[in-house]
């Protein structure tokens, strides 16, 4: 019998080191190592604008960044990728660095102001929030904010430190959650060096580029311009096709329908209270240690907001920007757009698709310093 | 929808921990400690997915005890079957209130709009049927004298919880299992690693092939209005693959837990796919319950001994109690109705006879038609009313143009995103392994097969199966489908 155990026992090593061993080794999705990430930071802060390895991780970028920076910058951009254009060449701030995350809610937002703090003992001097309403919706499903430990435990230590508790991880987004109809947690806890979906994507990846897919994902330099690529103050290069106007990007432009569902947009009605409360007291630690606090609004296209303000599909676009519009009022902080394109005089022409403003759009909102709403 | 909670699943990390700890503790400890172990090993494998329901299992136990005990007692023929009817009427029952009540009474409900019955709130305990059915035909036999009462309450309680087989069978004869609880054991390398190969493959069908194809299967069939033509026919196709797979893989496992512990349970499944006949089909499919339904309802109903329209009346009735047995729907007792029908066609016109010099052709010819068959009769099984199924048999040809059929096809794969090269991974990955498995598991017994050849074929075996399983293996989590049963 023991025989067998010991059988058993050796094909069971045997097998979870393959797993790790593939995991670790391919880490297709960058979420064990950082070289990646590494490697852009480094090329980033020399001042180059770097292609962007296939399937980096944001969060884990940022981090690179910021530990990797010799001075803090006077002005930082935080949001999502809403707000990604914002560089030097817009906002005119010479030492700007841009940090935003896809996919950002309201926690990543304590993120990087810590790891600032942590590192040189201070917030930046001025900092732009690009704010989506979805950040202020409380049945927002986002789970990014998690997936990274050292991202998720920085956030949470000034998180804790101003709310008097850790945020809450969510278990389902309401009633009729489809990610928990299973009754499964809402989002995942796999570690990724054991996980069995890990596994099961690395091999594919390998079964897609052989043993390439070991040698990792390589950041460089680039000067083409038809490919993605994160330029030197933090902002963003889109490939040509999606960049500059055209027929095709217009097409999708146009081809948006509806409510905006994405982060459950549609089910947010009002601005929630969880989320309120944290991003006021976020706005509070900095005010409180001199940095400018600036809000930014990036407007839907055109047609999108026919959808959501005209036919009233998303309330809650309407309610998270009137709440703005008091908080700022309420705390002198400077609020610089709004939701609704049609106050900027923005064509659907300048959108890459219906939540996305491409480079001129993001400009000329910028530029207009006090829309009417 | 069955009892909450997600219980050990076979294809969990939580059975992979158990199932080992059971087995090492099983042989270490001494014999008359092993089924002690093995009661209490079960018992908590069925709390796991919800512990009050513990008290029905243990109602159950204790009412089949007694009353088998007071069976043999008695030489008088009322009084035993005073007692045997005791016996059904409250296992019975216990599944009555729990898996068909608010069926009766959404039933009696259609009858007038003046009937109002009040509903139970009530979830269907896991493996209800299948534990009922086992201490049922125990009572029968022991009524019939064919077996003997289970002095031990510890060990008879073993006999019906045994935790391989708990959930979803096989349904096991006392005349099998309680000896083999009780018998003295020593182990049996061959036997313990013939189990291993046997859970393994159990694996595969479930984890690979089932989950894998359930994912187009649930698409289809949770929204049939959105879809249409040949999505239909890759649905039905598939679940026919599914529902095999996910329960005789079930069955596999079990057998093979079993077989770890030094106990061998009755095949369930033989190839049921190589049918040329109904008959054949359901001599290869289910074959636990198939049996229990001939034993326990045909044979007593007078089988085919009451001439020609009794035969095919008893046929008709055994499947439509074996459709109600699956699910308190009319969906069940639909596809339990073809079956019959099915049978009672070939009775009639001598398609089910045995032959020698037919049977070749008769093979050629009968696999695809029953396997069409049985698969068109699925659709009722797996739709979620019977209006859907009806929808899904009415539109399997929709858009489809003779001249023109590449559309048909290419549409239907689109519809449930399936290309190509998804459908030939299937193909190769699915569905050709199984077929040769099977084929194979037609003249020689596989797992035993691979066991008397060399290290390369063994280790081979196991080595392939344990990467594919990895590699290809849906990890979400997902129970078996006859465990709502």
């Amino acid at each position: 019998m023991w025989k067998l155990v010991l059988r058993v026992v050796v094909a069971a090593v045997l097998i979870l080191g393959v797993i790790v061993g593939v995991n670790y080794f391919v880490d297709a999705s960058q979420v064990i190592t950082s070289r990646g990430q590494e490697q852009m930071a480094e090329l980033v802060l020399a001042g180059h604008t770097v292609a962007v390895p296939e399937n980096y991780n944001e969060r884990v970028y940022q981090m690179a960044l910021v530990e990797r920076m010799k001075d803090i910058p006077e002005t930082i951009v935080l949001g999502a990728s809403r707000g990604m254009y914002l560089g030097k060449e817009i906002t005119g701030y010479d030492t700007l660095f841009n940090h935003c995350v896809s996919g950002a809610c309201i926690e990543d937002y304590y993120a990087v102001p810590q790891l600032y703090r942590e590192k040189f003992g201070k917030y930046p001097g001025r900092v732009i929030l690009e704010i989506s309403p979805w950040v202020l919706n409380e049945f927002n499903p986002e789970i990014r904010w998690l997936e990274v430990f050292s991202w998720r435990s920085a956030l949470e230590k000034l998180y804790a430190a101003l709310n008097g508790r850790k945020p809450d991880i969510k278990e389902s987004a309401g009633e009729t959650d489809p990610f928990n109809s299973d009754g499964q947690p809402f989002y995942s806890r796999e570690n990724p060096w054991f996980s069995l979906p890990y596994f099961q994507y690395n091999c594919y990846v390998i079964s897609q580029k052989g043993l390439d897919a070991f040698r990792g994902n390589t950041a460089r330099i680039s000067t083409d311009p038809d490919e993605a690529a994160e330029l030197p103050d933090g902002s963003v290069r889109n490939p040509a096709s999606q960049e500059n106007p055209n027929p095709r990007r217009l097409a999708q432009v146009l081809a948006e329908t509806g409510a905006v569902t994405f982060e459950y947009a549609h089910r947010m009605t009002r601005v929630g209270e969880k989320e309120s409360a944290a991003l006021e007291a976020l706005i509070r630690e900095l005010q409180e240690h001199g940095t400018e606090v600036i809000l930014f609004l990036a407007p839907f296209s055109p047609t999108q907001c026919g959808y959501s303000f005209d036919q009233d599909l998303n309330p809650g676009f309407r309610a998270a920007e009137a709440y703005l519009r008091d908080l700022a009022g309420k705390n002198g902080l400077r609020l610089i757009g709004g939701y609704d394109s049609r106050n900027f005089g923005l064509t659907d022409e300048q959108y890459i698709d219906y939540s996305h403003p491409d480079k001129s759009a993001v400009k000329a909102v910028w530029e207009s310093s006090n829309p009417s709403f | 929808m069955i009892g909450e909670g997600t219980g050990v699943l076979f294809n969990s990390l939580a059975y992979a921990v158990f199932l080992p700890a059971v087995f090492i503790l099983y042989w270490v400890l001494p014999h008359k400690a092993r089924w002690p172990l093995l009661l209490a090993a079960s018992y908590y494998f069925y709390m796991s997915w919800n512990a009050a329901y513990v008290v029905l299992i243990a109602a159950t136990t204790l009412v089949s005890y007694g009353c088998a005990l007071l069976l043999e007692k008695t030489d008088n023929v009322r009084k035993k079957k005073r007692y045997v009817g005791t016996a059904l009427f409250l296992s019975l029952g216990i599944l009555f209130v729990f898996k068909y009540y608010n069926f009766t009474a959404s039933l009696l409900e259609g009858i007038h709009e003046a009937i109002r019955i009040p509903r139970l709130d009530v979830l269907l305990p896991v493996g209800i049927s299948f534990y009922t059915f086992q201490t049922l035909s125990y009572v029968i036999d022991v009524y019939r004298g064919r077996t003997r009462a289970e002095r031990n309450l510890g060990v008879y309680a073993t006999f019906v919880s045994f935790f391989p087989q708990l959930v979803a069978g096989p349904i096991e004869r006392s005349s099998n299992l309680l000896p083999q609880i009780t018998s003295e054991k020593r182990f049996d390398y061959a036997s313990a690693t013939y189990g291993i190969r046997l859970i393994l493959w159990g694996l595969y069908k479930k984890m690979v092939i089932a989950d894998n194809l359930a994912v187009f299967v649930d698409r289809v069939f949770e929204n049939v209005q959105h879809y249409q033509g040949y999505s239909f026919v890759l649905a039905a196709f598939f679940f026919s693959i599914q529902i095999y797979c996910d329960f005789s893989g079930y069955s596999d496992i079990a057998r093979g837990s079993a077989k770890l512990l030094g106990i061998d349970l009755m095949e369930n499944f033989r190839s049921p796919y190589f049918s040329s006949s109904i008959r054949e089909f359901w001599s290869r499919w289910h074959i636990s319950l198939s049996t229990w339904f001939r034993d326990y309802v045909y044979i007593p109903l007078g089988g085919n001994r009451k001439g020609r329209f009794r035969t095919i009346l008893n046929n008709l009735i055994t499947f439509l109690v074996s459709g109600l047995w699956h699910g308190a729907n009319v969906t069940y007792l639909v596809w339990g109705g073809i079956h019959g029908a099915g049978q009672v066609v070939e009775n009639l016109t001598g398609l089910d006879r045995k032959g020698r010099k037919k049977s070749r052709l008769r093979r050629i010819i009968g696999i695809p038609v029953v396997f069409v068959f049985v698969t068109l009769a699925w659709v009722f099984f797996r739709a979620k009313s019977f209006p859907d199924a009806v929808y899904v048999l009415t539109h399997l040809f929709t858009d489809l143009e003779i001249l023109h059929p590449g559309a048909y096809f290419y549409n239907g794969m689109n519809m449930i995103f399936l290309n190509w090269e998804l459908f030939f991974q299937n193909l190769a990955l699915y569905i050709l392994p199984l077929a040769v498995y099977d084929g194979c598991s037609l003249k020689t017994d596989v797992p035993a097969w691979i066991g008397q050849r060399g290290p390369l074929v063994r280790y081979g075996y196991i080595v392939l199966l344990v990467a594919v399983i990895l590699v290809y293996g849906y990890v979400g989590q997902s129970t078996f489908v006859y465990f709502q049963f």
